[in-house]
Order: structure tokens, then sequence, then C-alpha cells
């Protein structure tokens, strides 16, 4: 009876064994069966991309082609650039006349200029009259004022000479300095104008 | 009999144990295989996929930031006919020919117009550049590669002080975009003045 009891035992341990491993079997076949149906998936998901891609280079060429080929295209990029020429070279436009103003603020009432020179690089040169020495004293005082020589600096005085005129005796002296490049750069009318 | 029987016994749990030795490595290598499945081909499938999508969306992107520019610019042209007076005015600033005689009168105009009396005006252009007389530029004219490019000049003239400021001022606010690259104004006969200035006008031509 005890080896009865023995072989029954030894046979329930066995199949449940058995069991379990065909159970594992089967899980790990659908577990195979699930990544195989992904793989597919996959597969057929990387063509569509593909196929999706093509068509994204296909629609890019055609713009690609209708934008080359759009009428008026040519006009519209020669405009494009003109107008950006244009833009560059209104910004960097300068505007003599606004020198005369400062400079004329900057003179002595009784100097008068025989000639003015004006040229890039900031450079003004200017053949000056005045009736007495000490006017040319006075001339050279009003460029330590800083109301001027933030307009007019670096102020150079020579060539000095006296003529004398029908009524009168002059000195005539030549005066290089350099102006702020600001004073010619646009300015926008002011609004209190009137 | 009892010593037969326990040998059947025997048998039998050496079968069982077989069989399942066998069902175990049959798991085993499903493991294995599922393992060597997803490492060696699931994986770098998914990341081609991956790699694939991720250049989807970036042609894609470039697929509609192109049609933008596509939209806007069949808008842009479009728009050109509703602004032939501004386009009026870009031609004037800068014209698209380096026409030199037409710059001789336009700065004989404005001279007349400030009061001065012309000494002398002289201008050049692009010595190389056509300027009439291109059949495949007249019939085309915007099909050429088109550069900025100037034309200098200078003009003496005489007049009164104010006479010479309208004058500069008019060369500054003109229509056609001229630069004053330097002036020098001195003393003349009959209490006039005299200036010479240098100036640059500019042209945008093949």
């Amino acid at each position: 009876m005890a080896q009865i009891n023995l072989l029954k035992q030894s046979s329930t341990g066995g199949g449940l064994n058995k069991d379990i491993s065909k159970i594992l079997i089967w899980v790990f076949l659908v577990i195979l069966a699930l990544l195989l149906a992904y793989y597919g998936w996959l597969f057929f998901e990387s063509k569509n991309i593909d196929n999706k891609i093509g068509a994204a280079q296909i629609q890019i060429n055609n713009d690609n082609q209708a934008a080359l080929a759009a009428k008026g295209r040519g006009e519209l990029l020669t405009r494009q650039q003109q107008l950006r020429s244009l833009s560059g070279l209104i910004a960097s436009h300068i505007y003599w006349s606004q020198l005369f103003k400062p400079l004329a603020a900057a003179t002595l009432k009784n100097a008068s200029y025989n000639s003015l020179t004006v040229s890039s690089g900031n450079n003004l040169t200017l053949s000056v009259t005045v009736p007495t020495l000490e006017d040319v004293d006075k001339y050279m005082q009003v460029f330590d004022l800083p109301q001027f020589y933030q307009n007019f600096s670096d102020v150079n005085i020579g060539g000095f000479s006296k003529f004398q005129d029908k009524n009168s005796t002059s000195i005539k002296f030549e005066v290089k300095m350099q102006y702020n490049p600001k004073i010619i750069q646009y300015q926008p009318p002011s609004d209190n104008a009137g | 009999m009892p010593v037969n029987f326990s040998k059947n016994i025997n048998m039998g749990v050496k079968l069982q144990a077989k069989s399942s030795r066998n069902s175990l490595f049959e798991v085993g290598l499903l493991v294995i295989i599922c393992v060597l499945f997803v490492w060696f081909i699931l994986l770098p499938k998914k990341a081609e996929v991956d790699k694939k999508d991720g250049d989807l969306a970036k042609v894609q992107a470039q697929q509609a930031d192109i049609h933008g520019q596509l939209a806007t610019l069949q808008n842009l042209i479009g728009n050109l006919p509703a602004n032939t007076g501004n386009i009026s005015n870009l031609d004037q600033a800068i014209p698209l020919d380096g026409n030199t005689v037409r710059l001789q009168l336009l700065i004989q105009s404005i001279a007349q117009s400030a009061g001065v009396t012309v000494g002398n005006i002289n201008i050049s252009g692009n010595p190389n550049g056509e300027v009439v007389g291109d059949p495949a530029l007249s019939a085309n004219p915007y099909a050429v590669q088109r550069n900025l490019q100037t034309m200098d000049g200078t003009i003496y003239v005489i007049g009164t002080f104010n006479q010479l400021e309208v004058l500069l001022k008019k060369f500054e606010n003109s229509g056609r975009l001229i630069d004053v690259g330097s002036l020098a104004i001195g003393q003349g006969s009959e209490g006039n003045l005299n200036m010479t200035v240098t100036f640059k006008a500019y042209y945008f031509a093949p």
C-alpha cells in the first residue's frame, strides 16, 4: 500500500510540472506570435512612412517647380533686391545742408567765410576773415564751449595773413576741424515747427 | 511481484522526468528565441521605424514651409500690380538702367529750379554697361541678375548762399537717390559764391 501511495504522489507531481511547462510553452508561443505580429506592423509602418516621405518629397519638388515657374517671380526678386539696396543706402544717406546751421551758430558775428570744403572723413576746412587779431582769439574760444565742441572738435588754425581792403584791414586764416557726423545724418522734422 | 511492480514505477518516473525536462528545454528555447528575436530583429526594426518617423516629420515640416513660401510668393506676385506707385518711386530712386543722360537732365533740372547758374556737369557711369539696345534684356528685363552700381558726377554752380543751400537740399531730398560726397564753396564774382559738389547716384543694372 505504501508503494502505491508513493507512486500516486510521484505521478501527480510530474503531471503538474508538465502542465506548467505546457502553459509556459503556450504563453511564450503567444508572446512570440505577438512579437511577430508587432514586427509585421513595424514592417508595414516602415513601408507606409517611406510612401509618405516619397509623397512629401514629390510635393516639395512640385512646389519648388511651381515657385521657379511662377510668372512675375523675376520681377518680384528684382524689386526685393532693389528695395533692400535702397533701404541700406537711405540708412547711410547724408544731409550736408544740415551742417550750415550749427556752423553758423558757432561762428563769431563779425567773422565771414571765404571758402568752405567738406568731405567724407568728417573733415571741414574753412577760410575765415575777421577784422582784428582779437576776433581770431574770440573765434577760437567758442570751440571750447561744450555746446559747440560737441559738433566741431579738433580745431586747427593756421595760415594767417593780413590784408587791406579799400576801407579796412582784415585778418584771414584757415581753420581745419572735425565735425560730428551726427549733424549730417537724417533728422526727422520737429513737430513744433510752425 | 512487488519487485517488478516497483521496477515499472521507476520506469514511469524516468519517462515523466524526461518529458518534463523536454518541456523545460522547449520553454527555455522559446525564451531564447523570443529574446534573440527582440534583440536582433524587432529592436533594430523599431529603431529604423522611429528614425523614419523623425525623417517624415522633418520632410513634412519642410513641405509645409515650402508650401507656405510658395503661397507667400504667389501672394506677393499678386500684390505687384496694386503697388505700381511704389514701384515707380523705387525705379525713380534706383533705376534699372545706367542711363547717364537721364541723370544729367535731372541734375540740370534741379539746378535750374534752385536758381543757380550751372557752370559744368560731369557724370560718368559704367563704361562697359549697356544702356539700351539689348534685345534679350528688353524682352525680359527681370530674367537677368542685377547689381547695385554707381554713377559718379561733379557739378560746378554759381549762386548766392541761399541758392546753394536750396540746391543741396534738393539733391538730398531728390526722388532719385543722390549722395553728395564732398562740397567746396568759394567766393565768386559779383557777391556770388561758387560751389563744386561731387555726388554719387545709383542704378540697378546687369
